[in-house]
């Protein structure tokens, strides 16, 4: 069966009208307490302890409350053990700062939360009423009661309001069906779209896209740039290397300028910088070093190795020779003097 | 005295006094605002000049780094707390005589937050990577540190733009609705999007309540805290005349003092400009001159503490700021401030003869923010020209192009204002009606 058509009765009233009696005789007609709706400029009573649903309105502030602490918590807690980084004597995690920023996210999601269960709560409250009267905001009251056409209670209704006092009566039928949602949802879309928009840009931006370099996909070059050496020569070592000071003062004093802040003076990985580092630097003297080739180590000084960074642009093949070589040493004293050339 | 019925039969009229200044654009108005937008059109020349050629255009140089534009900043904040100070917690104590201030209050503060934020752009090198400072997973590997208290600040001023939006916006919805049926043109359409299908209904008023009820207690905590963080801006570094522990509460107090004075010009202005007399009455600038007593004394207080524990203290670090303000180089604007602060709303507010004259009222607004302005500029500038080295000792004061860009953002404020005025109802209409009725019934 089709549902119904209904019908509005929607009656007017001086601003001082007892809305108490009416709503009263109203619901001796048969009227149910949701059914009627009473249109006001101003609120009539002050009362202000709205549920959504049979959830109390505060519930929803605090539980979004609870949500926002978690997301400072993220924030300054979460993303520090993510990015460590030792400034200022304080800890990765320090509460205070966790509490000042929980404090204002939990404020945010809470008052955000709040807005939006208001702004569904009222949408969802209006739509059912169908028409608003001009005259009620130049200090009239207006009361609309829906009833269906079926066995109508309309004319008691009509006559109730009649009876309080009505300045104007009016009924309107209200087609069943009709009423689609379309234009609240095309609305809140208008209201959403650029907003999502408005975030975009924000995470568009590919630095390295930006310069003026060789692309992904682009066609290869000709010519190699002067001075490059094919891929593979990395690999090798840079042999005979012309030395011009002695073994045991070139390879310590490179390590010195170079390493010691991580690997620390003896190469124990205890360098001043280590208590800092996500990773600890390797200790040089353990097995897993001494089994190491000179050139393996060298291809870790070339091209770094897990935190370690590459020292291609630091130092010379030679000069990374000598360190690969003054760091076998340090696990392996032969080494030295051997100049590491069975180790190729 | 107004009986329940007479102000049931004077809401047509309330209604045609407060939507007038929606309805009519003058001559002096156009021209108002053409001459506010060549000022904001000036001062963004200049900073586009700025962009251009680099933060060195301005006077901040080693060890300077903070100055005109982190002031504007720190006043601006300031100014914001205006709204939600007059409009949140006197909601909360419920005082009548809110009504017709808090919509004037809360365009303020929304204006004001968002040229604060301008100000940071301002003093920005290479603005346009702005977007480094967001936390977002990025390609560099890099995230904000939390610790560092610019952060929190940035964290709380998106709280508070946020939530004062939301604020505003709130008991806006029932006006939005009343002048989507008395607007015509395109503003109908704006006004009836925004004004979510309100009917009117005691179900849609009893959750609009209760929304404002659970959001005014939470506004004036975020408030609070808001200029603290930006006092501990200044409290957490080791610089000696910024590392105190009442620079948080100063903050606040300093910026309620500011921005109640900023309330002071707008009623004047707005009751002048519409002939709203009959709402904006002199009963208004008597209780805002009153609290603005209270500020002055409070802060007062609070800077003779501080001040005072510096001088006991001769910390010679200290000591030199202290001198530099009271006898140095910076005494005139040291005494000039104490005057349009402390001395003159002591002296003038606690006459009640003075607090009923709102021209008065407004000139004492207009004293109290050139003198807070100034203050602000004395907290920022002297300890950062008088290092604990002395040989780094310096001194500043503002270059042209960050006076043409700040005047260009005190005409934006302005202009904003201006403008909204052509669309937001200055004074609350419902919120008017209620009180009008409340008063009748008592």
């Amino acid at each position: 069966m089709p549902p119904l058509d209904e019908l509005e009765v929607h009656g007017l009233f001086s601003g001082d009208v007892d809305v108490a009696t009416l709503c009263e005789r109203l619901r001796q007609t048969g009227v149910r307490e949701e059914q009627i709706h009473v249109l006001s400029p101003i609120p009539l009573s002050s009362r202000a302890s709205d549920c959504i649903g049979s959830v109390p309105f505060y519930r929803i502030t605090i539980g979004a409350g609870i949500v926002g602490i978690g997301v400072g918590i993220f924030f300054a807690a979460g993303t520090a053990v993510m990015y460590p980084l030792m400034t200022g004597g304080k800890p990765i995690v320090a509460a205070p700062v966790v509490g000042i920023i929980s404090y204002e996210t939990m404020m945010l999601v809470a008052i955000v939360m709040t807005f939006l269960a208001m702004l569904v709560r009222i949408k969802r409250t209006n739509s059912t009423i169908r028409s608003r009267d001009v005259r009620v905001d130049d200090g009239r009251v207006a009361v609309t009661v829906r009833v269906t056409m079926l066995g109508s209670i309309a004319g008691a209704v009509g006559d109730a309001m009649e009876q309080a006092g009505a300045i104007e009566v009016q009924s309107s039928i209200i087609p069943s069906g009709r009423e689609s949602v379309s234009p609240s949802i095309r609305r809140a879309a208008s209201l959403l779209l650029p907003l999502l928009m408005a975030g975009f840009p924000s995470g568009c931006s590919q630095d390295m896209q930006e310069q003026p370099s060789y692309q992904a996909q682009e066609v290869p070059r000709r010519h190699s740039p002067p001075g490059s050496v094919p891929r593979e020569s990395r690999r090798l070592l840079p042999m005979p290397v012309e030395r011009n000071e002695p073994m045991e003062e070139a390879g310590p004093r490179l390590f010195h300028i170079n390493c010691v802040h991580c690997h620390g003076e003896q190469g124990e990985g205890d360098g001043p910088v280590a208590p800092f580092l996500k990773e600890r630097p390797a200790n040089l003297k353990t097995e897993k070093v001494r089994a190491m080739s000179v050139e393996a180590i060298y291809r870790a000084v070339t091209d770094g190795r897990d935190m370690m960074p590459s020292f291609k642009g630091e130092l010379s093949a030679g000069e990374r020779l000598e360190i690969a070589r003054f760091v076998a040493s340090l696990s392996r004293p032969s080494v030295a003097h051997q100049g590491g050339e069975e180790d190729r | 005295m107004a009986t329940r019925d007479s102000v049931w039969n004077e809401m047509p009229a309330i209604n045609r006094d407060l939507l007038a200044p929606l309805l009519t654009i003058s001559a002096r108005y156009l021209a108002l605002v053409a001459g506010l937008a060549t000022l904001v059109a000036a001062g963004a020349g200049v900073w586009l000049y700025q962009i251009e050629t680099g933060i060195g255009q301005t006077n901040m140089h080693p060890p300077v780094f903070w100055s005109s534009y982190i002031a504007s900043f720190v006043y601006w904040i300031g100014v914001s707390h205006s709204g939600t100070f007059i409009s949140g917690v006197l909601r909360l104590t419920k005082a009548e005589w809110r009504r017709p201030i808090t919509r004037i209050a809360e365009l303020m503060t929304i204006i004001s937050v968002m040229i604060a934020a301008l100000c940071v752009f301002f003093h920005l090198g290479r603005v346009w990577r702005w977007y480094y400072l967001l936390p977002y997973p990025n390609q560099r590997q890099i995230w904000p540190d939390f610790r560092s208290p610019l952060m929190w600040d940035a964290t709380a001023i998106f709280t508070y733009a946020t939530a004062s939006t939301i604020y505003l916006y709130l008991p806006l919805i029932p006006d939005f609705a009343l002048a989507r049926d008395r607007v015509g043109g395109w503003r109908q359409r704006l006004y009836a999007l925004l004004c979510l299908g309100w009917k009117g209904s005691q179900q849609e008023w009893e959750t609009l309540n209760t929304a404002i009820r659970i959001v005014t207690p939470l506004i004036v905590m975020v408030m609070v805290s808001v200029h603290s963080i930006v006092g501990w801006d200044f409290g957490m570094s080791l610089v000696p005349g910024w590392h105190t522990s009442i620079i948080a509460p100063y903050f606040v107090v300093g910026a309620v003092h500011s921005g109640l004075g900023m309330v002071a010009i707008g009623l004047y202005v707005v009751r002048r400009t519409y002939r709203l007399e009959g709402y904006i009455r002199s009963e208004h600038f008597d209780k805002l001159g009153k609290l603005l007593v209270v500020t002055t004394l409070t802060l007062a207080y609070l800077y003779f503490a501080d001040q005072l524990t510096v001088w006991y203290g001769k910390k010679p670090d200290e000591m030199a700021i202290l001198h530099s303000l009271v006898a140095g180089p910076y005494a005139v604007p040291f005494w000039t401030m104490i005057v349009l602060i402390y001395v003159g709303p002591l002296v003038l507010l606690t006459a009640p003869s003075f607090r009923a004259w709102p021209a008065g009222m407004m000139l004492m607004g207009v004293g109290i923010n050139v003198g807070m302005y100034v203050e602000r500029a004395l907290i920022i500038v002297p300890p950062l020209t008088h290092p604990r080295l002395t040989y780094q000792w310096s001194d500043y004061f503002p270059a042209w192009s960050e006076l043409v860009i700040l005047a260009g953002a005190l005409a934006m404020a302005v202009l904003l204002y201006v403008l909204l005025a052509k669309f937001v109802p200055l004074i609350s209409i419902w919120e008017e009606k209620e009180g009008r009725l409340h008063a009748a019934s008592r």
